[in-house]
């Protein structure tokens, strides 16, 4: 009878555990089944399983590429799926599956991860350039866990590394003749400017003057953006929202709002999930942004619309890391100030945004525009990639190559000179200037 | 004869087991810094096919492990006296424990996997501690009571008790996911 | 209790076959039969032959149309091997091999590469052994090359033919590239091989 009662007790429990975690598997929740914090480009959605599983499939290749491969196809992939795809690589696949992303970046597994959110060694790119010292004998002393970490190869973006490239910015300055960011552009005005008086919100509305006053001195008001183009319901019943999301935002700043959406501010919502906050970051926030969300208005207020706020307080408002707090004392701030009094030019000030959500150059027949780009992550990790897009705006290539890969000096956001010179550029002189005497002889 | 024998086995297994424990709590083995490594050892836990090798020869342990229950319940169709199945089953918890090894690298993870792991590990204390109390018997004059010894192997099976449902949802989820 | 202990024991015994099915399964993926349509059979070789005839033809017509004109006689745009940044034509070996990586993307049913016992870029130096004899005896006789071989456990149909220099392009760039080993390549004259390869066996 005890026996009995025993393995009763057992299978109760047992069933109890399994129909716990069956349940959580039905919900939004799946925490249980976390089995390591995922890395810091996916924390943030990491409890939003299936954006990246599918149910008995594991991880398609597709899960990556349906947020990654814009950017890869951008940034000119040097190790794209295609690169291995030929079966005169099937050997080397067999050491490193190189046509699957999860092959070199496995998520939750802390103990894995290096940098770059990279979960095989460093020196991974021994499988096939074994022998690079027998075509550049000045690779020889070099170790091969140092090919990505010492500022001269990237894995995936080499835009502002390869060869040609160094040579061809060899000799640029540390700071350039002309050390200017493009000017923006702004969507097409929707009709005539509108005054204080114009304002379209319904007459039961009690309405803010404050607010409007706000308004009425943006370039909303100036370019016929009215209180109702905003202000507009999903619900099409409802013709007025009190607080419109980014969806409202999109009709008009499309390209910027799918840039919040993909980066680090908006992949949450993106993924279906609550708005980011500072508490759930992994950077040094400030302990009184705790509590905050982010949306459009969180940087851009919802009736000021001030650029120059969202380029560079807004951001101080929440992010309390040493890069961070240091801004304030680098040179880059002191531009800044002056730009936004009046005694520096348009462009020559470098606020938070002017390298983390930097101005982009587009391109069509004779038309050109100038957008932000509202995905920092575009730019971030590795840094190399805030290069050509960003630090040749201003710097000259050595320089900027120098800079990025001196990280004491990026804690203290650029004040003071690099530490240490990354030989590439020279290295590319050097093979130029052999070249040419070879080719005299 | 047979009791010097049991008497052997079961503190080696107990001892091997508590050390085991304590190793498995404290150290966890590291990745490979590097791929020029001799022994690709780490290909344990990289490889989602070792990971399946070490996961069910695990779970094939736990299963035999589970025999010792029912040579005592269910006599009739055993072979072999009890005492030897209890050496086997310390060997084979001992043997557990280094395929846990294999199959984790100690990593206790987050969790689900966590909360597996530590019924893992604590039972295996507890079977330790089990073997120790038994042997004890054999080797002391002032050895544990009947009844300690008893609540001591009830404590053993205690924690086992919510094993299957975590490691079925363990297996789901990896296949699952 | 009989009930359960023999439950268990079924259990004890389902895990190991599970265990065994389960590591089975996840190792291996299962390979699909050949879907072969019936009528006239082409043998690998006329297929390759045949694909040869395009891929060739096509970088021909590209290389001498496009490049050689604009570049050479008329002199309006250039060609660069970093294109995009240049805003200039890619180079016609360039023009192959994205072709190649497109086609890759599509199918499996074949891949081709372009190679050469000088490449500017060693990762499309020979790898395999058919490869080296096929790019020896291709550059050596002028005419295609035909071998079976192996690769990862696969059975490969492997067809290299001549690639010569079809316009002063070719060599012009070859010849003066800091990166290639040869500078004395010749207009007409094989400087590589295009390798075509259809597997043969699924597994």
């Amino acid at each position: 009878m005890r026996t009995r009662t025993s393995w009763g007790l057992l299978v109760f429990c047992n069933l109890l555990i399994g129909a716990f975690f069956i349940w959580r598997l039905q919900t939004d929740n799946q925490q249980a089944f976390l089995p390591g914090e995922a890395t810091h480009g996916h924390h943030q959605i990491e409890l939003a399983c299936e954006a990246c599983h599918i149910p008995f499939e594991g991880v398609p290749q597709k899960a990556c590429l349906d947020c990654h491969a814009e950017e890869l196809e951008m940034a000119n992939d040097s190790h794209a799926e295609s690169v291995f795809s030929d079966p005169r690589n099937l050997a080397e696949l067999e050491l490193l599956n190189a046509r699957l992303c999860v092959s070199c970046h496995v998520e939750h597994r802390p103990g894995m991860v290096t940098s770059m959110g990279v979960t095989v060694p460093d020196d991974h790119c021994f499988h096939c350039h074994f022998d690079i010292a027998e075509q550049r004998p000045t690779h020889t002393e070099m170790d091969f866990n140092t090919c990505a970490t010492a500022g001269c190869h990237n894995f995936h973006d080499n835009r502002a590394l390869y060869e040609d490239f160094l040579l061809e910015h060899s000799d640029e300055p540390g700071v350039l003749v002309t050390p200017l960011v493009s000017k923006r552009d702004e969507p097409e005005a929707l009709g005539p400017p509108l005054s204080f008086g114009d304002h379209d919100a319904p007459a039961d509305r009690e309405v803010d003057p404050a607010l409007l006053a706000e308004w009425a001195g943006t370039v909303h008001a100036r370019t016929g953006v009215n209180c109702s183009d905003c202000h507009v319901a999903e619900d099409p019943k409802a013709l007025w929202d009190d607080s419109p999301t980014h969806k409202a935002c999109k009709s008009c700043h499309e390209n910027e709002v799918s840039g919040f959406l993909g980066g680090k501010h908006g992949m949450r919502i993106a993924s279906g999930l609550s708005p980011m906050s500072p508490s759930l970051a992994r950077l040094s926030m400030d302990p009184e942004a705790m509590e905050r969300e982010l949306g459009c208005t969180s940087c851009h207020d919802a009736h000021k619309f001030d650029t120059t706020r969202a380029a560079l307080d807004s951001c101080l408002g929440c992010h309390a890391d040493n890069h961070s707090k240091s801004y304030k004392d680098s040179p880059h701030f002191k531009l800044w100030q002056e730009e936004v009094s009046g005694i520096g030019v348009p462009g020559s000030g470098v606020s938070c945004a002017t390298c983390h959500l930097p101005r982009e150059s587009h391109k069509k027949g004779d038309d050109k525009w100038v957008l932000v780009q509202h995905n920092q992550n575009k730019n971030l990790q590795p840094n190399e990639k805030m290069i050509r897009g960003v630090c040749m705006e201003c710097h000259g290539l050595s320089f900027s190559i120098d800079a990025l890969a001196d990280p004491v000096l990026i804690e203290r956001n650029f004040q003071g000179q690099p530490s240490r010179h990354v030989e590439s550029v020279d290295m590319a002189v050097q093979r130029a200037i052999e070249d040419l005497k070879r080719k005299k002889k | 004869m047979l009791r010097g024998i049991e008497a052997r086995g079961l503190v080696t297994a107990a001892a091997s087991a508590v050390t085991l424990v304590i190793i498995i709590s404290l150290a966890v083995i590291p990745y490979s810094r590097t791929v020029r490594q001799n022994i690709p050892f780490d290909i344990l836990w990289r490889s989602g096919l070792w990971q399946q090798v070490t996961g069910f020869l695990l779970l094939g342990f736990s299963l035999m492990c589970l025999a010792l229950y029912f040579r005592k319940h269910w006599r009739r169709l055993w072979f072999g006296s009890f005492s030897s199945w209890r050496v086997l089953h310390g060997i084979l918890g001992v043997a557990g424990l280094i395929v846990l090894v294999a199959h984790t690298g100690m990593r206790f993870g987050s969790n689900l996997n966590l909360a597996l792991m530590i019924v893992f590990v604590a039972a295996n204390l507890g079977g330790a501690l089990a073997a120790g109390s038994i042997w004890s018997r054999y080797q002391f004059a002032r050895h544990l009571s009947h009844k300690w010894r008893r609540r001591i192997i009830w404590i053993h099976v205690l924690i086992l008790s919510p094993l299957p449902a975590l490691i079925a949802l363990h297996i789901l989820s990896i296949y699952y996911f | 209790m009989t009930i359960i202990a023999r439950t268990v024991c079924a259990l004890t015994l389902g895990g190991f076959f599970l265990a065994a099915l389960a590591i089975g399964c996840g190792s291996g993926g299962g390979g699909s039969g050949d879907n072969q349509e019936s009528g006239t059979i082409f043998t690998p070789r006329m297929m390759a032959d045949a694909l040869y005839a395009v891929i060739e033809s096509d970088r021909t017509v590209y290389t001498r149309e496009v490049v050689d004109r604009l570049q050479d006689e008329e002199k309006v745009i250039k060609a660069s091997e970093h294109w995009k940044d240049d805003k200039a034509l890619p180079l016609p070996a360039q023009m192959f091999r994205m072709g190649a990586k497109m086609a890759s993307d599509k199918t499996n049913v074949f891949s081709y590469s372009l190679l050469s016992l000088w490449p500017i870029n060693k990762q499309n130096a020979p790898k395999t052994e058919v490869e080296k004899q096929g790019l020896e005896a291709v550059a050596e006789r002028q005419k295609p090359f035909y071998a079976k071989e192996t690769l990862g456990g696969k059975t490969f149909f492997t067809a290299v033919y001549p690639d010569a220099a079809v316009a002063p392009a070719c060599i012009n760039c070859h010849n003066n590239h800091k990166d290639s080993p040869r500078s004395d390549f010749k207009l007409g004259k094989t400087m590589g091989g295009v390798v075509i390869r259809i597997p043969l066996s699924q597994r």
